[in-house]
């Protein structure tokens, strides 16, 4: 049972992420006034990056190619614990928030690693700018998370999901402000407006781009899935931890597809939320972003102090 | 097993000792690469006894009380005293003392013919020793001597280059601060051996006597003052950087590894065995503890010295280990002890992780050092295709330092999480703020260290050479690899295995308090499990991080599998790239920097020189100066270091050298001696 659970998460996470990126995309074409791509043009772009051959810089080592399979692997590992069509009563090892924070890291890590390992000067500056960027978001991250963990008395994301949905009225508030705090952890997370523009290749605005320019064919591959799927991961967290209702206790089919109706509707406005930020405001200046990422770990304080005060 | 309980401690002494006389006896100057190899090997010897030794105790759960019959003023003295907790640190110090051994055995080979290796052993055993002394010492007396016994020891490891001005000061001001917080701890000792009437530890262990609260206070003060002195606890931290790098690299893995460990075992016994029941210390910890977490790594983030950017984290780490520590002693006094528990169990957990990881960061460093003859991280590059073995290394300690799964630093930064969480759940309003505060301190600190070791690893290990050194670095022997390679393995173990290494941990807890009995044996797969609130299984996550590399591994290669491969220069946008045009170590952390520029006030100056002066247009060169100012010793130490200095020539006036005003000091001191006998 929990194998199937583990295998089922990991395929539907992957097999949807790009549809992410292409939803976002596309409601942001719509909102500029462009017909935009279909939104199966992420996957192929993905089809297409996985047959060409490849270019590797001779400055490179081991870590440039071990890194996008690194990264890769953490989003699988993190969608095997997230709570998906069904919250999880039971524990999942993947599923506990820190282990979801870390892993995050851990990918993030090696991003900046192999950034670093070309020994170009914008693989160097975008990973010094993810890093800050990180650092700064995991203090909103874990605190916002552990409010809803202090919230609900578990710590574990499909057991917070199950006991959310069980919630009284008065515990809103602070759900809601611990929501803000984590969509705008979910933002910097995900190189996403305002903190990092993910269509750019302007040398001074570049973060995530930059650290994956060197990269080509299966690899640059690899990194793109992996940054879809970590945003399909954020939009989950998002969607079925601090919201959620809809979700189906029976493991039926019929009552498992209309979860998942109830899934894709709170997604849809999630992803076209993010887009119409994309095209509603300008980029932040980098040394602006900081007070942004404070402002989600002073929201995530306020709702823990909400919680146990 | 009797046997080992029996002899094991005083055998690991002895070959210390051995190790020591051996080092002197081959001294001379023709001899000693013989005295270095042999002071080295009975060292890893003595660490390997005490290592079983160790074990031995914490597995069979059993108390060795050691007392050497001795005469006269040495009576009562030579008693040793060996439970769980000192049984728990005595197998940390071996396991990373008989990494360092091997170690140096290669290691000390660059210093032949300029220093002295035969004095080095010497005292590099008497530090070893020392270190074994203060865990098992029984009473006041011997603690004290043997605390000075270590820190001698390492004055004169760190003040071994001593024809380097900089390892010289360095060692300077070590023995300065070291005996400036070793007078609060005779103060502290004196004072209770007032109080109670005797030096033995037994008195304070079974509570015997019930010392006035104020005293209680004034000593528990005094020592954490004392003991945050050899943690290097923020402000209290300044020799830290400066005598950790300078010593050699098996010496500096074995000062910040495990020598500052032993302030936190004293801390252990003072505040959860001798003395419990104060939340107030318990917090006041706490906080230092928080303090310490973030401006210790921020301070590494600045750094662009391998060593002391290493030696900034040893404070980072310390600071994790308090917000443990201050957790138990809170939940303690505040009688939830099942919490307590926990977060000694995490401030222990993170102990051993962090000698782990850090004495393989300090031996890695130390190749990379040995193989440059630099600490300038911005004068390597690369070294990753010269060093593949010390690579590899390096970046198992990076990853256990910044805390990520499935590594050994991750579980005990879990632990410590869960314990602040939980006090910020159950305690009163003042204390589950300041738990709040710890927990908000620990976050960023995480992401925050991962930001710079990805700094170190990045400009130490990848991109090209940036100077002729790197280029020319070599790989280090199979004697150094392999002392590496065992912490190595260790880290991922303490990670992967956390299973059993938690609950041996809290068997070792247990029996601090009073309680416990056998060890339970546990699944690997068997989970942590907090209150119900939070459970972790390292085993699994381990196993799905391994399935998912491997998944995607072999997916990508059967997917890709007609894609051809290409090596290519670095995109250069059309002029030939150099290895200047790569990011610095200190370009990687600017922006952290500036954007913390509120607490570390760095400072930065330009100066340009014109081929025009007049017409400043053209620049034949310019520079920009970085520095980050020690605060500390701006505002703290130096007002204070002239404070002392002004009292001091005021108090000169008494002496004029005139032989009858002498003589009235020797009247009136009498006389007002005299006075107070009669009165009392």
């Amino acid at each position: 049972m929990e194998w199937t659970f583990f295998i089922l998460n990991m395929l539907t996470v992957t097999a949807l992420s790009p549809l992410t990126l292409g939803i976002i995309r596309k409601v942001k074409a719509r909102a500029q006034n462009r017909s935009g791509a279909s939104v199966l043009q992420p996957y192929r772009d993905l089809i297409k990056l996985f047959h060409k051959d490849e270019v590797i810089s001779a400055d490179a080592s081991w870590i440039f190619s071990a890194a996008p399979v690194i990264v890769f692997a953490t989003t699988l590992a993190i969608a095997s614990g997230l709570p998906l069509f069904s919250p999880v009563p039971s524990f999942i090892p993947t599923g506990d928030l820190l282990v979801f924070v870390y892993l995050i890291a851990t990918g993030a890590f090696f991003l900046a690693l192999a950034g670093l390992d070309t020994g170009s000067g914008f693989g160097g500056i975008g990973s010094s700018r993810e890093m800050t960027i990180a650092a700064l978001t995991e203090g909103g991250l874990i605190l916002s998370l552990v409010a809803v963990a202090l919230l609900t008395g578990a710590a574990n994301l499909g057991i917070m999901s199950a006991a959310v949905s069980g919630l009284s009225g008065m515990a809103l508030l602070p759900l809601s402000i611990a929501a803000a705090a984590f969509s705008i952890a979910l933002l910097a997370e995900n190189a996403r407006y305002p903190v990092d523009n993910p269509a750019t290749h302007l040398e001074l605005t570049m973060v995530h781009e930059a650290m994956i320019l060197e990269y080509s064919g299966p690899k640059l591959a690899l990194m793109e899935w992996a940054s879809a799927s970590k945003l399909l991961i954020f939009v989950i967290i998002l969607g079925n931890v601090f919201a959620p209702w809809g979700m189906t206790q029976s493991l039926t089919l019929p009552s498992l597809g209309l979860a998942f109706l109830f899934f894709a509707l709170k997604a849809l406005v999630i992803l076209a939320a993010i887009a119409l930020i994309e095209s509603g405001m300008a980029k932040f200046r980098f040394f602006r972003v900081p007070d942004l990422l404070f402002t989600s770990f002073v929201l995530s304080v306020i709702a823990i102090l909400l919680i146990v005060v | 097993m009797s046997t080992v309980l029996q002899y094991g401690f005083v055998v690991s002494l002895e070959l210390y000792a051995f190790g020591a006389l051996c080092s002197l006896l081959f001294s001379s100057r023709g001899r000693e690469a013989t005295a270095s190899t042999f002071s080295h090997f009975f060292a890893a010897c003595g660490a390997l006894t005490g290592l079983v030794f160790a074990l031995a105790v914490i597995f069979s759960g059993s108390v060795v009380d050691l007392h050497a019959g001795a005469i006269g003023l040495a009576q009562n003295v030579l008693t040793f005293h060996v439970d769980g907790l000192a049984a728990f640190f005595i197998a940390t110090i071996s396991t990373v003392a008989l990494a360092a051994s091997v170690y140096g055995i290669a290691y000390q080979k660059q210093f032949l013919g300029v220093y002295r290796l035969g004095h080095f052993g010497f005292f590099y055993n008497t530090f070893l020793a020392g270190m074994l002394a203060v865990i098992a010492a029984d009473n006041g007396i011997m603690f004290l001597f043997a605390w000075e016994a270590m820190a001698v020891g390492s004055y004169f490891l760190v003040a071994f280059e001593r024809h380097d001005s900089h390892a010289v000061s360095a060692g300077k001001l070590y023995i300065l601060i070291s005996q400036l917080g070793a007078a609060f701890l005779f103060a502290a000792f004196l004072l209770l051996f007032r109080a109670t009437g005797s030096w033995d530890f037994d008195v304070l262990r079974a509570h015997a006597v019930i010392l006035p609260a104020m005293l209680e206070h004034v000593i528990l003060g005094l020592a954490l003052i004392g003991f945050a002195t050899k943690a290097g606890v923020i402000p209290l931290h300044i020799w830290l950087p400066e005598a950790h790098p300078a010593a050699p690299s098996h010496v500096s893995a074995l000062m910040s590894g495990v020598m500052i460990k032993t302030a936190i075992f004293m801390m252990v016994r003072f505040f959860v065995e001798f003395f419990p029941g104060h939340a107030s210390w318990g917090l006041v910890i706490l906080v230092l503890g928080a303090v310490s977490a973030l401006l210790g790594v921020l301070y590494a983030l600045s750094e662009h010295d391998i060593k002391r950017l290493l030696a900034f984290h040893s404070v980072e780490n310390i600071g994790i280990i308090l917000l443990g520590l201050g957790a138990a002693i809170a939940f303690f006094a505040y009688g939830i002890p099942v919490a307590g528990y926990v977060a000694l169990i995490a401030a222990l957990y993170h102990t051993v992780n962090h000698a782990l990881f850090k004495s393989l960061l300090f031996l890695s460093a130390g190749s990379v050092v040995h193989a440059t003859g630099t600490r300038n991280m911005e004068e390597y590059g690369g070294l990753i295709k010269r060093m593949p073995w010390t690579a590899v290394f390096f970046l198992t300690g990076a990853v256990a330092i910044s805390g990520l799964p499935p590594f050994n630093g991750f579980v005990s930064e879990w632990l410590t999480f869960q314990s602040l969480f939980t006090g910020i759940a159950a305690l009163p309003l003042p204390a589950k703020s300041i738990f709040l505060l710890g927990a908000a301190s620990l976050a960023f600190t995480g992401g925050l260290a991962a930001a710079c070791f990805v700094k170190a690893f990045g400009a130490t290990f990848l991109a090209r050479p940036r100077s002729d050194v790197a280029v020319h670095a070599h790989e280090s022997g199979w004697l150094m690899k392999l002392p590496m390679g065992f912490l190595a393995a260790l880290t991922l173990l303490f990670g992967v295995g956390a299973s059993f290494i938690a609950p041996a941990i809290g068997q070792v807890v247990l029996s601090l308090r009073g309680e416990g009995g056998a060890m339970p044996l546990v699944s690997p797969f068997a989970m942590i499990n907090i209150r119900d609130f939070a459970l972790l299984s390292m085993a699994s996550v381990a196993l799905v991080l391994i399935a998912a590399v491997l998944v995607t591994y072999i997916a990508i290669r059967v997917i890709s599998r007609h894609s051809r491969t290409r090596i290519a220069r670095t995109w250069d946008c059309g002029v030939s790239l150099t290895p200047r045009m790569e990011i610095t170590a200190t370009g990687f952390s600017r922006s952290i920097i500036t954007i913390f520029r509120g607490l570390l006030r760095p400072s930065i100056q330009k100066t340009a020189e014109y081929h025009d002066a007049s017409t400043r247009y053209f620049a034949k060169s310019r520079m920009v100066h970085l520095s980050m100012p020690n605060l500390y010793r701006t505002y703290l130490y130096d007002p204070a270091a002239s404070l002392v200095e002004r009292s001091a020539l005021k108090t000169r006036r008494i002496q004029t050298g005139n032989l009858n005003i002498y003589l009235l000091y020797i009247f009136l001191t009498l006389a007002a001696l005299l006075a107070s006998a009669l009165i009392s």
